[in-house]
């Protein structure tokens, strides 16, 4: 990551309100917030790679809000390739945008030398709070005990809520593998009638969904995207979290054209 | 005037509905009642504060027309308390109606409104909320209300909102990158007075218009003498700006100048 970029880091605890946290993501220029969910499970570093392609290709331009787990996987000093790599990946190539990590309190934080630690091996791999994003909140249920991962997913769902129905936002969950916590975000997102957007090809639970006839015809909201720059892009053009600015441009007389300032 | 002209109590907000948010004064902000600030087009916000003290009907029609002309443009959030008064099945105009007055002339202005709640609240003749025992009306001109309260059972003192209400701003101006922050005073008694005081002493543009009475035309005329006492409380270079009540371009200019309208 090559743009400097202070985090501010916010701890609350389970239920408390973050007026700030939830007022700097609206000065975002494009009013929607999209939620990223899902794993790297059954992942090699190639398909890693391939992951961070296809997610800067599609999201190039994106001038929105973006909440993810905010979190890092260290293998000694050496990232352990995630899709929490994502969003602040997507921030550092769109600097317009605002990006919120989440993240539950498992155990005690401690201060290590790569940064604030979270939980996980200290000689195999550990997970520290990700040093590249605008802002992370931190959730305990107090200063002593921490709470299930769930409350990662439940706490971006009343952020996404308050920003839908206070400041008439637009939200797009976006699922990429995945086991059984991003199942569930995945099922209440669908139930509230927001929209999702799987990425068939990624694996496990996503793919589970995105080839499930039943369960998309009953949730028209979920919407499927191939493994594919092109076709994920389409699809966050779909949703509006990708905008299509109208331009007028004066040329001797008055001319509208509809350009999106993403296209290249 | 011809908002002023409907039943007292009907809803006229752009989506027909006043969001009613209740809190203890020892409560977070809520998040809730904050975020409705990002719905106004300009990230500038004002406070209109005061009271109607001494006016005669008249008095208030001209107090409507001239807060009409002065913020004619206007698309940031107009906060004031959240208040509604009726007299004869009429709406008996405050500088509480203000705020939602403006918004409805103007799209992209958002009207919101605090108020403690001072007594019991009651429900009366077909179910219409009243926030007292004396039928105050909440306002139904303002896209949300927040009404603020020193628990479910003891009644809040008259200024219980004003530090919800100045930390919101703040939070308006640190998180959301507001711009400009102020307070414009007409008339009012002792709950304005700290109100203007507060505003000033945190450096913020804040507009007293002349002639409007009570507490208001007190502070100015003590500038005015350059009266020690009051000077001891106000910072350095503070912002105070005197309108003229009778002339409402005078206030329009200073708001121009002061970075709340004219973009």
């Amino acid at each position: 990551m090559s743009a400097t970029i202070i985090p501010s880091l916010y701890v609350k605890r389970l239920g408390e309100q973050t007026t700030k946290l939830a007022l700097r993501l609206t000065t975002a220029r494009h009013h929607c917030v999209v939620r990223f969910t899902g794993g790297c499970g059954h992942m090699d570093p190639e398909d890693a790679k391939g992951m961070y392609e296809l997610f800067l290709t599609a999201f190039n331009g994106f001038a929105g809000a973006m909440l993810f787990g905010g979190t890092r996987m260290l293998r000694g000093k050496e990232i352990v390739p995630g899709i929490t790599e994502v969003p602040p990946m997507i921030k550092e190539k769109n600097p317009g945008c605002i990006l919120l990590g989440v993240v539950p309190k498992m155990q005690d934080l401690r201060i290590v030398e790569q940064g604030i630690y979270l939980s996980g091996n200290w000689n195999d791999i550990m997970t520290i709070i990700h040093p590249y994003q605008d802002q992370c909140l931190v959730i305990q249920k107090n200063p002593d005990a921490g709470v299930s991962w769930e409350v990662e997913y439940e706490e971006c769902m009343h952020i996404t809520n308050d920003l839908r129905e206070i400041a008439n936002w637009r939200s797009l969950l976006v699922s990429y593998n995945g086991g059984s916590v991003s199942e569930k975000e995945i099922l209440a997102t669908a139930a509230a009638g927001w929209p999702v957007l799987l990425v068939e090809g990624s694996g496990r639970k996503t793919d589970e969904y995105a080839r499930n006839k039943t369960f998309l015809a009953e949730y028209p909201n979920v919407l499927v995207a191939q493994r594919d720059a092109s076709d994920l892009r389409s699809k966050l053009f779909l949703t509006g979290a990708l905008e299509r600015l109208s331009l007028t441009m004066v040329t001797g007389r008055k001319e509208e054209s509809t350009l999106s300032r993403a296209v290249q | 005037m011809s908002a002023l002209t409907t039943t007292p109590f009907a809803v006229q907000t752009p989506d027909n509905t006043v969001k009613v948010i209740v809190m203890n004064k020892s409560d977070d902000l809520p998040t809730a009642f904050a975020l409705h600030a990002a719905n106004a087009k300009r990230k500038v916000a004002l406070r209109i504060s005061g009271g109607c003290g001494n006016m005669t009907d008249a008095d208030k029609e001209d107090m409507v027309a001239y807060f009409l002309e002065a913020f004619r443009g206007y698309e940031g959030v107009l906060f004031s308390g959240a208040t509604r008064q009726a007299k004869d099945g009429k709406i008996d105009p405050m500088v509480t109606d203000i705020p939602g007055l403006i918004a409805q002339a103007n799209p992209g202005c958002i009207a919101l409104g605090t108020v403690p709640r001072t007594g019991l609240m009651q429900l009366v003749e077909e179910s219409r909320l009243v926030l007292d025992p004396d039928g105050t009306a909440p306002s139904p001109n303002q896209s949300a209300i927040l009404i603020v309260q020193d628990g479910p059972d003891k009644p809040s003192e008259w200024d219980g909102d004003l530090n919800v209400y100045f930390q919101l701003m703040e939070n308006w101006r640190d998180a959301a990158n507001f711009t400009s922050l102020g307070l414009t005073s007409w008339n009012g008694g002792g709950v304005t007075l700290k109100e203007i005081m507060t505003s000033a002493s945190k450096g913020w543009p804040t507009f007293l218009i002349g002639g409007s009475g009570r507490k208001t035309d007190e502070v100015i005329a003590k500038l005015e003498a350059s009266d020690e006492e009051l000077l001891a409380q106000l910072p350095e270079g503070h912002k105070i700006i005197i309108a003229e009540k009778d002339d409402p371009q005078t206030l329009r200019d200073a708001l121009i100048k002061h970075g709340f309208l004219g973009f």
